[in-house]
This record gives structure tokens, C-alpha cells and sequence, in this order.
């Protein structure tokens, strides 16, 4: 994995002893909140309902144990036990004491890590695919991209004061999205071109939130060299002509729609014209940052692992585990392994101190001290042998992270919700929980199938309600909790903004609401057929016949 | 009228403003005006051709393409921030810069901030009215991004000269953050104090760098010039040549630059000391000229950083030990140092042509 240079290291220091100053002269009362908000805000620091939460950058959403360690030793000093993954791939701890603030980001320092741009109109934290270096058809290793571009974008002069925030994913394979790539203000797909010259399949204007556009793609293919000088026309043209005039219409999505996807093309292309190759990235910087991901040296090893056949023949909840929670891995005899942070009526994206320390200590013995972060919430050891998968497993199960729910029903995304966040309109936790315990039956699950929920507690949309297969979005109604549910949405590489079903439905409603929809899929459903297949087959009208009969 | 702090050199410094901004609904007064886009593409002929300097006022909506044929003769271009937030004059200016080559006034207005002011100087502003009563030394830049830009352009030709005195903790620490192999030429001149050498040995080990380099004296010069090692009682200046220059010239002899730790608190001649001067064909740069004494010592502090054996001892500065004597509390750091005679410097920070050094650089 990448590690920082001494400059970086610097820089981190520098920045934790600047906060330092200005959180004491917030607490000494020198400066008001107002004056501290900006300066917090810089650091990743937000005030919510009931402390402040520190959200902490997880580049690429890969992590190695120590850093892992780091952020459990954090979560139980200075928080309640615990963190939360977000679907940015960060972590974010809700129970922050301003006084500790300067103390974490020093601790975070010394493993690497930083909450520098996870908050602001600035370029947030790029995603990449969570099986970056393990997947079978991997165009290139998305993850060399995305630290060249985090370089790029950190402390970036020009494009530091946004109209609004901006995201950016590179997605690796043809065959599968994992990271909501075309729901971004610019989203990469790695390409090769006929004569197999590396690029990019460029989409940009895409987005959740109050307006929600699956991007349009404004270049079929870019020359991976020329990215840098593409990236900064696109954001050029964003930063002097994206509006400021209101914040929910400033993201690139609103400039993009307005001016139709062809114009604004036109404009980058002009711009990027006009800048030449200046700003493209040196073909010995990319190979020095491509050095820090080189192949890792795996083992030859049989296709088949008598220790797992062996474990899956003869325990039942290894079976389901393998079945559920592993991916193909491009080398014989290694697999994929995702860690579900969904058990049972637990908070999706949760995780404790030990768990963490768990995984950090599995990580290191069977998983190449390698650690990912997906959007969904969930952990990724991307590298395990299939013969180490039986011991992976157990330990998993020890530390309550066995849950086999990869991609079911139950592997809910929720964002915080109105139990943490001042802009929430409603609860999205407990709205998982029920769903969770509703579908608790593991057989249930898996025979439904691939079925992916989200839920967001208000229109931002942090729990990308518009591309869940099932969206929830949680409303306000004079003061009551209510759930608008959409149907039909994907992030992944069919991505589509779900459609609303109905009428907003009371909190204790909404779970049933998903079993009579679920009821529908498994009368309706033709063989192979996924909720998502079903529903674009059949259209909305069987679902809100459902939902709603009793209401006529 | 705002506070202007312009950048001229690299150095942030309080400027005069002859230039008088004027709104579109007043008239033009005497003398050097900045105008809006508007009304310069009206009476900017007018203006230009009265003699006066006229500088342009963009706001943020506004596109500098407007102004591109005017260039040339437009003194100030005044980008406008409405806010700190609404940073299209980034992009302005970066245009201004790079593809239409204006090599003017480039004046950030408006909600203009401290910790913006880095952000803008990357993009090629170099003049700001702080809307947030900033000063000058709140934007120089710390030693520690001097000594990198250093580091970024001459790499392995650049050296530090230290003498492992009194204050030397300081940019050892500062350089070994950078680049802890970056050589580090430490002329012992033979007539150093034992606690000197052991603290150039504890020093260098605890900072962990690797290439520390002792020059001594020649020994054809020490017995030509020196045999019974008292030239310093008849003549410390060719003492001083013999132990100091001669060596130091031959071992900078491979390197672009170097990076010294003179200080302007130190007084006297030092006083005027820039960031970057030339010296003898290279470049010598001063990263800690703009830092005090309660600079040093807090920020030895910070990384517990030891002393120098002979502070203790009241030695502020540090030298040869015939030369060197304590100072009394609230004296000059380096009255100490030659001290009854005229003598100010050794020699190596002297200019070895007549006339003073050229600061090419001026300050950072």
C-alpha cells in the first residue's frame, strides 16, 4: 500500500499543530462558533445533535492493520467503543470531545491518517473498487489512479473553493461497478482501447441528493496520460460557471443538466484544449505512486482447497458463509472475502474497537495485511487462501462478524440518520433494524436473493435511497417520521434512479411494506430473475398494488 | 483605505496603494484608479491615455477573456472574492497566469483571508487587502517549506553548513524532516570546544543524519600560515580564512546551493538579512531569517531538542574557543563572539567581491 513521504508526514504535522492552536482558542473563547466553524470544517470536524463527529479519510478505502488498530484505540478512548463507515468509504466517530479533537488527528497522524478534506466544497475522498488488485478482470489497478488523483486534489489551489462538494470513483472492471460510479460528479471507467492503450470512459453530472442523474458519459476515451489535464478542464469549467447562488443547485449535476451533456462537453474540451499537456502527470511520478501497489507475490496453489471443501461439507454455517460472503479472486486458490458489518439487528456500517482489532489481526495473519472499505458499508480482506478461509471464518464469527449476508436483503445501507445528524428528517437506523429482523431467517434471504437497500434519513441522500433496488428516504410529515419508498434503482454498472412507489409510509409500516414487495418478486419471478430483473420486467404497478391495496 | 500586503520577491510586505478603487457610480479621481470591467471597456482608452496607471476590477461572475487584449497595458487586475467561499478567482487567476501570460499586479479583493492566502499565491496572485487585518509576518512562509523548496529544486546539490553551535539544534531538525541525508558541512576548525565535538556526534545521531561531513583546515595552509596555531592573536581574520573559508569554499565546491542558519535578530549586519541571497555563484538560503528568539526556543522546545553543553554557560553563539567568550544576560546573541575587536563575521558570510551580496530572492 502507498505509504506517505516525509513530506506528506510534514504537512500532516503541521496541520494537526495549526488545529491545535485554533480548538484552544475556540475553548478559550476567542473565537465563536461561527468563526471556528470554517476552521473546523477543514479538519473533517462537524457539530451534530449531540457532539461533535469527526469524519477521518480512508483513501481509497484501504487501510492496513496498524491503522486499523489505530482507529480502535480511538473509537475507545476518545468515543463510545465504536465507529461508523460511511459510503464514502471513511469512518466517522459521533461522540467527539472538542478537546480531544487536536489529540485524534495527531494519533492519526502517526499511522497516516487525516480527516483533511472530508467536509467542505472541496474535492472529497476518491473511491475506488473495493477489489482493487484481486479482481479477475481488472483493467488496471484503480487504486494507482485514485492516489495519483488524491495527490492532485489535496490542498489543490485552484480547486479548493467549489461551488460544492465534489466526488470522484474509478471503477476497474467492465464486467462490475462496486463503487456507484456513475451516481459521482465524475466517474472513471479504466478502459483499454483497441490497440490496448490504457484510458478512461469519462461520466460526468451524476449524483444523489435532491436531484438525482445517473451521469452522462461526455468521453468515450480518455489517454490515461492526459487524465490530470481532462480533470482539471472538467472542474475549470465547473468552478467558474457552476451556480453559487443556492446550495442545492451548485453540485456539477445541476451545471451538466443545465447546459445538456453535449455543450458541456464541448466546453471541456475546448478548455482542455487550450491547456495542453502542462498539467498532465510526469510518466515517472505515476510509476513512482504505481511502485507502491506493485502485484503482490501470491503462492501457486490447486484450484481446489481440500481444507475448505472440507469445512463447507461439514458445517453449515461455513457453507453459507462461503456461499454468500466470497468472491472469485484472479489467482487459483485465493478468494475474496467480504466482512459484513449487517448483523442482525445491529447499526449497518457500525463497527466496535475489538472488531476492528479483529479484523486488523486476521488481516495480518491470513490476509496479506490488506483491509478494504466498500460504499455498502462492509469490510473486504481481498486477498485470503481458500485454505485459510475455514480459520478466517471462525475468527470472524468469534468477533460477531460472520454474518453471511453479502448482498441479501438484510446487507442494508443506512445513513446515520436522525439519531446522530442535525439534518436528518428522520430515523434510518431503526428503520434497518426492523427490516433486518423481518428477513432474520438466513434461508429466507438467500432465497431471495441479490436485494440491496438503502436508506437515507433526509433528500441529501447520504444512504443512496435513489439507487437501492428498494430505496427508503425518510420524510418529515408535521412532525412525524414518514418513509417515502422507490423502487427500481442501481449504482452499479446498470445504474438507474429508482421511482417512487407511493405515498409516504408511517415508521412502523415500512418493514411490512418490504415484506409484501419481496412477496411480489418471489410469485412474480422468472428463473435467475433478481428483484431488480423482476421489477424492470413487470413494471411498478404489481408492487403498489401490493403496498397500497388495503388502502382503497 | 484596506491595508495592502503585496508580494514582491517571495517576500509578504506592507505596500503603499497608489492606486484609488473606484466605484462605477462616482467619478474618476487624479491619479491611479482601478476600475470596473465595464466601465474600462468605456473609458478605458480615455484613462490610458491621460498617463495614469489603471488597473481593472473583475468580479467574480466575470470572465477574464473580457480583458485579454488589454493586458498589456492594465498596471492591476483586481479579482474579486464575495465572498471566501466563492472562489472562481482562482481559476481567474491561474488563466491570467498561465495561458495569457499577464505579468501585472494580481490583487485579491474582497473576503479575502489568511488561510486562503497560500491557495492564492499558487495561483499567481501577489498582492491581497486582508479582509481579516492580517499581517505581513502571518503570511511568511514557515522555515520549513523554504528549506523544501530548496530541497525540490537542487536535491543533491544543495548542503546545510552548521557549525553544531548554540542555536544549530533548530535547522538540523528542520532539515533532517526534509531530507535526512542532505550533507552537512561542519567545519572543524581545530580549535572548536570538546563539548562542540561531542554535541556534533550526539546531535547528528539523534536527528539521524547520515551524512555529516567535517572539514578541517588544509594542513599545507595550517603550516604555511599557522604553524604554531596563534594566528589568532595577531590576525584572527586569516585565521578565520585558513580554518573556515578555504575549506568551506573547496567542499561547497560540488553543491548548487546550501542552506544556512543566520537569523535577522541576531543584529548588526544581520539585520537585513533576506531568505534567498546569491553568494559566490550559488544560491544560500536562510530559512530561519524571519524567526526570533522565542521562535527558536519554543519550537526547540516542542521537539525537546538539547542544547548546547556551553549555553548553560551563558555562550549564546558559539565558535572557536580563543575567540568566543560569554556574553552577559540581555547582551547581543554574538557580541560574544571576536568580542573587543572590529570583527563581526568569520568570513564565510562575507561577499568575496567588493560590494554586498545581491538578494536575488529576497524573502519567502
Amino acid at each position: 500500500m502507498y505509504g506517505y513521504d516525509a513530506i506528506d508526514k510534514e504537512m500532516l504535522a503541521d496541520r494537526v499543530a495549526e488545529f491545535r492552536e485554533q480548538a484552544e482558542r475556540r475553548l478559550a473563547g476567542e473565537l465563536d462558533e461561527d468563526q471556528f466553524k470554517m476552521l473546523r470544517l477543514m479538519n473533517g470536524l462537524y457539530l451534530q445533535l449531540h457532539a461533535y463527529m469527526l469524519r477521518v479519510a480512508i483513501p481509497y478505502g484501504s487501510l492496513n492493520p496498524a491503522q486499523l488498530r489505530r482507529l480502535a484505540e480511538i473509537a475507545r478512548t476518545y468515543d463510545k467503543g465504536y465507529g461508523h463507515l460511511t459510503t464514502r468509504t471513511n469512518i466517522q466517530f459521533h461522540w467527539i470531545k472538542l478537546r480531544d479533537a487536536a489529540d485524534i488527528l495527531e494519533r492519526l497522524a502517526e499511522v497516516g491518517m487525516h480527516a483533511i478534506q472530508t467536509s467542505g466544497n472541496c474535492i472529497r475522498n476518491i473511491t475506488a473498487d473495493p477489489y482493487a488488485g484481486a479482481a479477475a478482470d481488472e483493467i488496471d489497478d484503480p487504486r494507482v489512479w485514485a492516489e495519483a488523483m488524491r495527490q492532485w486534489s489535496t490542498f489543490h489551489p485552484e480547486f479548493s473553493y467549489l461551488p460544492r462538494k465534489f466526488k470522484i470513483a474509478v471503477n476497474a472492471t467492465p464486467s462490475a461497478d462496486r463503487v456507484a460510479t456513475r451516481v459521482h460528479d465524475i466517474g472513471l471507467y479504466l478502459e483499454r482501447d483497441a490497440d490496448g492503450a490504457l484510458g478512461f470512459k469519462v461520466f460526468v453530472g451524476g449524483g444523489l441528493g435532491r436531484t438525482p442523474f445517473v451521469g452522462p458519459m461526455i468521453r468515450e476515451f480518455l489517454p490515461a496520460p492526459r487524465l490530470f489535464s481532462y480533470l482539471q478542464a472538467i472542474l475549470r469549467v465547473y468552478n467558474r460557471h457552476g451556480r453559487r447562488d443556492n446550495p442545492t443547485k451548485a453540485r456539477i449535476k445541476i451545471l451538466v443538466s443545465s447546459l445538456g451533456a453535449a455543450e458541456f462537453a464541448r466546453q471541456v474540451e475546448a478548455e482542455w484544449e487550450k491547456i495542453g499537456t502542462s498539467s498532465d502527470l510526469p510518466d515517472t511520478e505515476l510509476a513512482r505512486i504505481r511502485g507502491a501497489f506493485a502485484p503482490v507475490a501470491f503462492e501457486s496453489l490447486p484450484v481446489k482447497s481440500i481444507a475448505f471443501e472440507t469445512a463447507k461439507a461439514t458445517n453449515p454455517a461455513f457453507a453459507r458463509f462461503a456461499r454468500n460472503n466470497l468472491r472469485p479472486h484472479k489467482k487459483t486458490g485465493y478468494a475474496v472475502v467480504e466482512v459484513a458489518l449487517k448483523a442482525i439487528g445491529e447499526t449497518p456500517g457500525d463497527i466496535d474497537a475489538a472488531q476492528m482489532e479483529a479484523v486488523a489481526d486476521i488481516a495480518e495473519r491470513w490476509g496479506l495485511s490488506d483491509i478494504r472499505v466498500t460504499h455498502e458499508q462492509n469490510l473486504v480482506l481481498p486477498h485470503v487462501k481458500l485454505d485459510d478461509v475455514p480459520a478466517v471464518h471462525a475468527a470472524l464469527a468469534a468477533a460477531g462478524l460472520a454474518t453471511a449476508n453479502s448482498n441479501l436483503i438484510t446487507d442494508i445501507i443506512a445513513c446515520p440518520g436522525l439519531d446522530y445528524c442535525a439534518l436528518a428528517n428522520a430515523r434510518a437506523i431503526p428503520i434497518a433494524q426492523a427490516i433486518a429482523e423481518t428477513f432474520a431467517d438466513p434461508d429466507r434471504a438467500e432465497a431471495i436473493g441479490e436485494l440491496k437497500i438503502k436508506i437515507s434519513g433526509c433528500i441529501n441522500a447520504c444512504g443512496h435511497h435513489h439507487v437501492g433496488h428498494i430505496g427508503i428516504l425518510g420524510v418529515d410529515k408535521k412532525g412525524e417520521e414518514f418513509y417515502q419508498l422507490t423502487l427500481g434503482g442501481s449504482g452499479a454498472e446498470d445504474a438507474e434512479v429508482g421511482k417512487i412507489l407511493g405515498p409516504a409510509l408511517p415508521a412502523p409500516r415500512v418493514a411490512s411494506a418490504i415484506d409484501d414487495l419481496v412477496e411480489v418478486y418471489l410469485r412474480d419471478r422468472q428463473p435467475g430473475e433478481r428483484f431488480l430483473d423482476t421489477y424492470r420486467r413487470v413494471g411498478l404497478a404489481p408492487f403498489k398494488e401490493a403496498v397500497y391495496a388495503d388502502a382503497h | 483605505m484596506p491595508t495592502l500586503i503585496r508580494w514582491v520577491d517571495g517576500r509578504a510586505a506592507l505596500a503603499e496603494d497608489a492606486f484609488t478603487a473606484v466605484a462605477d457610480e462616482t467619478g474618476i479621481p487624479r491619479g491611479d484608479v482601478i476600475v470596473s470591467l465595464a466601465r474600462f471597456q468605456q473609458e478605458g482608452e480615455r484613462l490610458l491615455g491621460e498617463g495614469r496607471s489603471v488597473g481593472v476590477r473583475i468580479e467574480a461572475n466575470e470572465a477574464v477573456e473580457d480583458l485579454a487584449y488589454d493586458l498589456p497595458r492594465i498596471a492591476v487586475v483586481a479579482l474579486v472574492f464575495p465572498k471566501y467561499r466563492q472562489g472562481q478567482a482562482y481559476s481567474s487567476a491561474a488563466l491570467l497566469r498561465e495561458r495569457y501570460g499577464y505579468r501585472g499586479e494580481l490583487r485579491a479583493v474582497g473576503e479575502v483571508l489568511r488561510e486562503q492566502a497560500r491557495f492564492m499565491v499558487r495561483c499567481g496572485f501577489d498582492a491581497f487587502e486582508p479582509a481579516d487585518g492580517s499581517t505581513p509576518e502571518q503570511c511568511h512562509a514557515h522555515p520549513l517549506e523554504i528549506i523544501r523548496a530548496a530541497v525540490e529544486t537542487y536535491g543533491d546539490e544543495l548542503a546545510l553548513v552548521s557549525s553544531f553551535g548554540a542555536e544549530s539544534a533548530v535547522l538540523l531538525h528542520l532539515a533532517s524532516r526534509v531530507k535526512p541525508d542532505i550533507p552537512v558541512l561542519f567545519l572543524d576548525t581545530g580549535m572548536l570546544f570538546g563539548q562542540t565535538l561531542d554535541y556534533r556526534q550526539q546531535l547528528a545521531a539523534k536527528l539521524g543524519l547520515t551524512d555529516v561531513r567535517d572539514l578541517r583546515p588544509r594542513f599545507e595552509d595550517l603550516a604555511v600560515g599557522d604553524p604554531n596555531a596563534d594566528l589568532w592573536k595577531t590576525d584572527t581574520d586569516a585565521c578565520c580564512h585558513i580554518r573556515k573559508v578555504i575549506p568551506l569554499d573547496a567542499a561547497l565546491g560540488g553543491f548548487a546551493g546550501w542552506l544556512t542558519g543566520r537569523k535577522r535578530f541576531h543584529g548588526g549586519d544581520r539585520m537585513r538579512l533576506p531568505v534567498v541571497e546569491e553568494a559566490g555563484g550559488k544560491l544560500k538560503f536562510n530559512p530561519l531569517a524571519n524567526w526570533s528568539k522565542t521562535d527558536l526556543d519554543a519550537y526547540a522546545a516542542e521537539h525537546d531538542l538539547p542544547d548546547h553543553p556551553l549555553v548553560a554557560f551563558g555562550y549564546p553563539s558559539i565558535g572557536c574557543w580563543p575567540c568566543t567568550s560569554p556574553v552577559e544576560e540581555g547582551g547581543d546573541v554574538r557580541s560574544g563572539r571576536w568580542a573587543g575587536s572590529q570583527k563581526t563575521e568569520c568570513g564565510i558570510h562575507t561577499a568575496r567581491a567588493p560590494g554586498a551580496a545581491p538578494n536575488v530572492g529576497g524573502d519567502i
